[in-house]
Parts: structure tokens; C-alpha cells; sequence
């Protein structure tokens, strides 16, 4: 076995005459932040609910830091913190006593949960909460204490299956900026997401697996879907009508593939590369050209619809 | 780190043990025990029967004739939601995601409501008991104690029925009253279709849990001697109607039509007027009419199984019962439940 921490093989799962995975191959590398996209229906739920033991695959492998949870979930699943939609709690229990529970599970001692939790807690800014019965909890203080179970012994996979949904935007923000301070303190940490929310992958993600049809339609790093065939798309924002003259200047930079007039507005080609939209800026700036505003395409939207379409 | 199943047996009992102990249906199953202790107790008094509780056959019949139906309560409250529960209210995306075997996670549900159901019932046994020590003149512990075993293997086998269910349902609500249903009505009437004719029917959950009271040798004696005395007034009854014949009717008759033309009959209260007239009327029907079907009903009543003599059960056949109940529900519902998915 490689040493990628996830890895799945022809796996495949079965509702009667339904395929919900279909001989799925996926392979999740080490210390990534990877998303996994697809339509309704497309097998991420039910890929992920595999993964963390819900439920049984029909045929296949997946293996989780090297084990085989099909075979031996309890020793799959050892060092994983998952968060599978909006779990709920034991409402008679606190955040303080469901930790507590869970780390009893893994094997942590009196002190290490002590300890833990109340870091985690602050994490998940819920240390005023520590000693309230859950059960009087709102959906998104609970979503942000399922994430700080997740934590709990340091596990190095965390599985999420779309963390926000049902989530209003405060909560969904909330949790998108705990999950971002995850990713920034964590060195030996992968994540595996699903989400239907592109801005939120687009944010969190380093990496995109996109699953239609229960199979692996294409996995490769996020910069590879945000660009079409290589470019970027760029709208600068002016004030007043820009002169063909300016236009001009901008299409004869050296990193420019092409530039044109949009309305009041200039469209503009660029390389993916980041530092290549830095100069763009830094230019842009120099001209006499009055931007107040400058908006990237989401050129994602665009690749996901168009990879909808070819897997249909 | 892995753990052991036995260390996550513990805790998942422990943890089980403090969500039920401040859960509403604790609360709830808890005061039905209390509450019928004191309303029995209370009863005995409003009608004046406190003093009669005297045998130890006395203290089972009064507090414990019932009490299967109690255990089933709080069986049905306790146990039919503790599968079903981690489905309906989504705990088991936290816990089943967790390393840790879905057996293991039964083991400590089957422990800790077998723990939270046994306290409940030893609180009621203790209660009981002191009534017992203080009332009954041949109180036994050892009967007491046997009496309690019989109620834990009752509560255990219930309780590996209420698991099937919530095994197998989605909805607590309907957990809960399939248990009551399965236990307190469909058990009971199909054990009375087996039990007719002579037929047996030891091996059915309610005879087999009846024996937490019927283990008393005291309650049997009780039974059988009020049974005894029911039968030989009822046959003393028998001879009497029996002894009527037309001709030993008539001067019955004649006397009362007489007495009805007195002026002493007349002086009488009306409704005293009336059970006389009520009587004569009787008479007049003769040995053919009421008197047979009378006796018909007496004899029915002398053969029916309400007044059979009672045998000492054999209590380790009935324990065994209980066991196989338990073993055979437990099996089924953990079958069951290492499958289930979400």
C-alpha cells in the first residue's frame, strides 16, 4: 500500500438495480485539503458514508491510513475524526461531557481529554459553552462542537460530509473559519469534503475530486479547475469609457493572453499562475486607467457545469 | 491508538447510563414504579384491607400479581428506543463513525438498560419487602430473592423483545408501542389459545414471568385454598339445586301465594314486597327452566381453569424460559443492528 491516506479501489455500492458507487477508484494524497464535488446523486454522501462505516460496499476496497474499513472498520477508522451532515448530540449531555465520550472511545486518558477539550473548545469558540446541556444548542453551535469532536486525539484524516448544510450564513462562515484555521495550525492533516458550495471549496480546498455517476470524473489540484486551459479570466472595473489606447497597453503585456472591451468594463486573458495576476494588478495600477474594482470569473462554476455535461 | 472492547464496553455502558439517567422517560418509568407501590399500598388502606395482608402469599398477590405489567412499562419506555434512537435522532454520526464495533456498542446499550431497569425494580423489591418483613408472619428473604431473580430475568427477556423492535423500526414512538402491544396483549392472548384444552403453554413470556410472584410457595397455598373454598361452596350449591324437584317446589309455592294474600304481606316494605313476588315467580317456572340452566353454569364454573388448583411452578424451567427469550431477542435484534446502515 502506498502511503497516501486514503485510497479507494473499484469501490461499489448497490440499492437494488441503483449503482450509487461505481467501481470508484479514488486516491486522496497526503496532507491535502481535497474537495469532492458532484451533482445530487453522484455518490459523495454515500462514498464518504463507506468511508467512516454507515454503511457496507457491495464490492471494493477502501482503505483509510492503510486499512481496509470494509474489513477492519474499527482499525480504519482509529485515527479519523469525521463529521458526516449535521450530526446531533445527546441533548442531556454538555459539550464538556460529549468529548469526554468520544475520547474515551479512542482511548484517550482523564488528563489528555481534559486538556484537549478545552483547546479544542477555544478553537471552535465555544468555551462559554463548555458546561450547557447540548440539547439547548443551535444547529450551527452544534455543527461547530461535531467539528471539535472531530479534533479530538489528533487524528490525521478528517472526513466531512458537507459540513454546512442547513447552516445560515453567519453559521456557515463560522464554520468555514474554524475549518480554515484547521488546515493553517495543522502539519500532518487530511481533509476530505463534500459540498455542494463552490465558493466554499474554492476557499477551503487545495484539491478537487469530482465524482458524477459513482466514478472519479477528474482529481487534480484546485488551479486546475478554476483555469480553462491554463488561463484566467479578469474583469477590471473603470471609471469612465476605457480608450481603445489602453486596451491596447494591456493586451501588449507580456503575461496577457488577450484584452477587450466589455461594456464600460475590460476582460481580460491572463496565465492561471497567481504571481502573474499580482504584476497584472500591480500594472493596472500604473496605467492611467481609473480601476475601482477588478473580479475574477468563476471560472470553477464554469468547469463544474462543463464537467456535468461530458459525464452526463 | 486502539482500545479494548472491553474498555469501550465500560463506556459506552457509563455514557448510556448518565443519557438515560437524565433523559424524560427515567423520569417517567420512575414514577410509575413508585406510584404503583403507593397506590397499592394506599388502597389496602381506603378499602381496609391493609390488615389482611398477613402471608406472604398476601404481599404477592397485592404488590406483585401486577408487576410484570409494570416491568413491561418500563421495559417499553427503556429499552425499545435505545437502538432506534441513534437512527431517528442521528447520535450515530458520531458515535458509529467512531473506531469502535458495532457489537460493542450493543453490549453497552444491552448493559446499561439491563443496570437502569434492575435498580428500578430492586427499588420496588425493597419497598415491597419491608412491607413483607413487617406484615407477613411467614416473611422469607430467600423467597423474596428468588422472587427478585425471577423479575430481573423477566425485565432481561422483555427487554431483548423491546431490542428486536427498535432494531428494526425507525421511529421510538412506535418502538414503544409495539413493545407494549407485543407484550401485554398479543403474548398474553396467543399463551391463553395455547393454554386451552390442557394445553401447554410454560414456555410463553408472560407464564414464564408470572412465576415471579407464583415462586412463592406461600401465594400458591394462598390461591389454592381460596380456589378450594370457591369450589366447595359452588358444588355445596350444586347439591342444593340439584335436591329441587317439582313436587318438593309446590308446597314452596303454595306457602309463599299464601303469605302473598296476608295482610302481614302487605304491611311489608315495597321493594321487600317485590323479592318475594320475584320469588314466587321463580318457583313457578319449575326444575325445567332457570333451576337447569343455573346449575349448568355452576358446573361450568367448578371445571374452568379460574378455579384449577394451581401447581408449584418449577421455577428453574421458568428461569430457563426467561433465558432463552432473552438469548434468542438479543441475537436477533444485534443480527440486526451490526447491518443496519444510516
Amino acid at each position: 500500500m502506498s502511503d497516501n491516506p486514503i485510497e479507494i479501489v473499484n469501490l461499489r455500492k448497490e440499492y437494488g438495480k441503483f449503482v450509487a458507487v461505481n467501481d470508484l477508484n479514488l486516491t486522496i494524497k497526503k496532507n491535502s485539503f481535497t474537495g469532492l464535488l458532484g451533482p445530487n446523486g453522484a455518490g459523495k454522501s454515500t462514498t464518504l458514508k463507506i468511508l467512516t462505516h454507515l454503511i457496507n460496499a457491495t464490492s471494493g476496497e477502501a482503505y483509510l491510513n492503510g486499512i481496509d474499513v470494509t474489513k477492519d472498520p474499527k482499525g480504519a477508522l482509529t485515527d479519523v475524526g469525521t463529521v458526516i451532515e449535521t450530526p446531533e448530540f445527546y441533548p442531556y449531555l454538555t459539550p464538556k461531557e460529549t468529548f469526554r465520550y468520544v475520547g474515551e472511545l479512542i482511548g484517550m486518558n482523564r488528563e489528555q481529554i481534559s486538556a484537549q477539550s478545552q483547546e479544542i473548545l477555544e478553537k471552535v469558540k465555544m468555551t462559554d459553552w463548555q458546561d450547557k446541556r447540548l440539547g439547548t444548542f443551535s444547529k450551527g453551535m452544534r455543527q461547530r462542537i461535531a467539528l471539535g469532536q472531530a479534533l479530538l486525539g489528533d487524528p490525521k484524516i478528517i472526513i466531512l460530509d458537507e459540513p454546512t448544510s442547513g447552516l445560515d450564513p453567519r453559521g456557515m462562515a463560522e464554520i468555514r473559519e474554524v475549518l480554515k484555521n484547521i488546515r493553517n495550525e495543522s502539519k500532518d492533516l487530511t481533509i476530505v469534503m463534500s459540498s455542494h458550495i463552490l465558493p466554499e471549496v474554492q476557499d477551503l480546498c487545495d484539491r478537487i475530486a469530482f465524482i458524477n455517476h459513482g466514478t472519479l470524473v477528474k482529481d487534480d489540484d484546485i488551479s486546475a479547475f478554476e483555469s480553462s486551459e491554463g488561463t484566467r479570466s479578469i474583469i477590471a472595473k473603470v471609471d469612465g469609457l476605457p480608450t481603445d489606447e489602453a486596451i491596447r497597453e494591456i493586451d501588449a503585456l507580456d503575461y496577457v493572453v488577450s484584452a477587450e472591451r466589455l461594456g464600460n468594463d475590460i476582460a481580460i486573458n491572463i496565465s492561471a499562475d497567481p504571481s502573474v495576476r499580482a504584476k497584472l494588478y500591480a500594472d493596472l495600477a500604473q496605467m492611467d486607467l481609473n480601476v475601482y474594482g477588478l473580479t475574477e470569473e468563476d471560472s470553477l462554476e464554469e468547469t463544474y457545469l462543463d464537467l456535468i455535461k461530458e459525464s452526463r | 491508538m486502539m482500545v479494548s472492547d472491553i474498555t469501550q464496553v465500560m463506556v459506552v455502558t457509563k455514557n448510556e447510563i448518565i443519557k438515560c439517567v437524565r433523559g424524560k422517560k427515567f423520569m417517567v418509568s420512575l414514577i410509575i414504579v413508585f406510584l404503583v407501590f403507593i397506590l397499592i399500598t394506599a388502597l389496602q388502606f381506603l378499602t381496609n384491607s391493609w390488615d389482611s395482608i398477613n402471608s406472604m402469599g398476601m404481599v404477592m398477590s397485592t404488590y406483585f400479581s401486577t408487576f410484570p405489567m409494570v416491568i413491561t412499562l418500563v421495559v417499553a419506555l427503556l429499552s425499545s428506543i435505545a437502538i432506534v434512537s441513534e437512527f431517528e435522532e442521528r447520535t450515530a454520526l458520531i458515535l458509529f463513525t467512531r473506531p469502535i464495533r458495532r457489537t460493542t456498542i450493543f453490549i453497552g446499550k444491552v448493559l446499561s438498560c439491563a443496570i437502569i431497569e434492575a435498580m428500578m425494580i430492586l427499588a420496588y423489591y425493597i419497598m415491597a419487602t419491608a412491607v413483607a418483613a413487617a406484615k407477613a408472619s411467614d416473611f422469607s428473604a430467600g423467597d423474596m430473592a428468588a422472587s427478585f431473580g425471577i423479575a430481573i430475568l423477566y425485565t432481561v427477556a422483555a427487554s431483548g423483545i423491546a431490542f428486536v423492535v427498535s432494531s428494526f423500526f425507525k421511529k421510538g414512538s412506535v418502538c414503544t408501542i409495539i413493545t407494549i402491544l407485543l407484550i401485554l396483549i398479543i403474548t398474553p392472548i396467543v399463551s391463553a389459545v395455547a393454554g386451552n384444552d390442557g394445553g401447554e403453554n410454560w414456555y410463553m413470556l408472560d407464564q414464564a414471568g408470572n412465576t415471579l410472584y407464583t415462586c412463592v410457595p406461600g401465594y400458591v397455598d394462598m390461591y389454592n385454598e381460596f380456589s378450594n373454598q370457591f369450589v366447595a361452596v359452588v358444588d355445596n350449591a350444586i347439591q342444593i339445586l340439584e335436591g329441587f324437584t317439582d313436587k318438593g317446589l309446590d308446597p314452596g309455592k303454595d306457602w309463599l301465594q299464601a303469605y302473598m294474600a296476608t295482610a302481614e304481606f302487605q304491611e311489608l316494605d315495597p321493594t321487600v314486597q317485590v323479592s318475594v313476588a320475584k320469588m314466587f315467580a321463580f318457583l313457578n317456572l319449575g326444575t325445567d327452566g332457570n333451576l337447569k340452566a343455573m346449575i349448568m353454569v355452576l358446573k361450568m364454573m367448578t371445571t374452568s381453569s379460574m378455579i384449577t388448583p394451581m401447581e408449584y411452578p418449577d421455577v428453574g424451567k421458568e428461569a430457563l424460559v426467561l433465558v432463552v427469550w432473552a438469548f434468542v431477542g438479543y441475537i436477533i435484534a444485534w443480527v440486526k443492528f451490526v447491518r443496519r446502515e444510516f
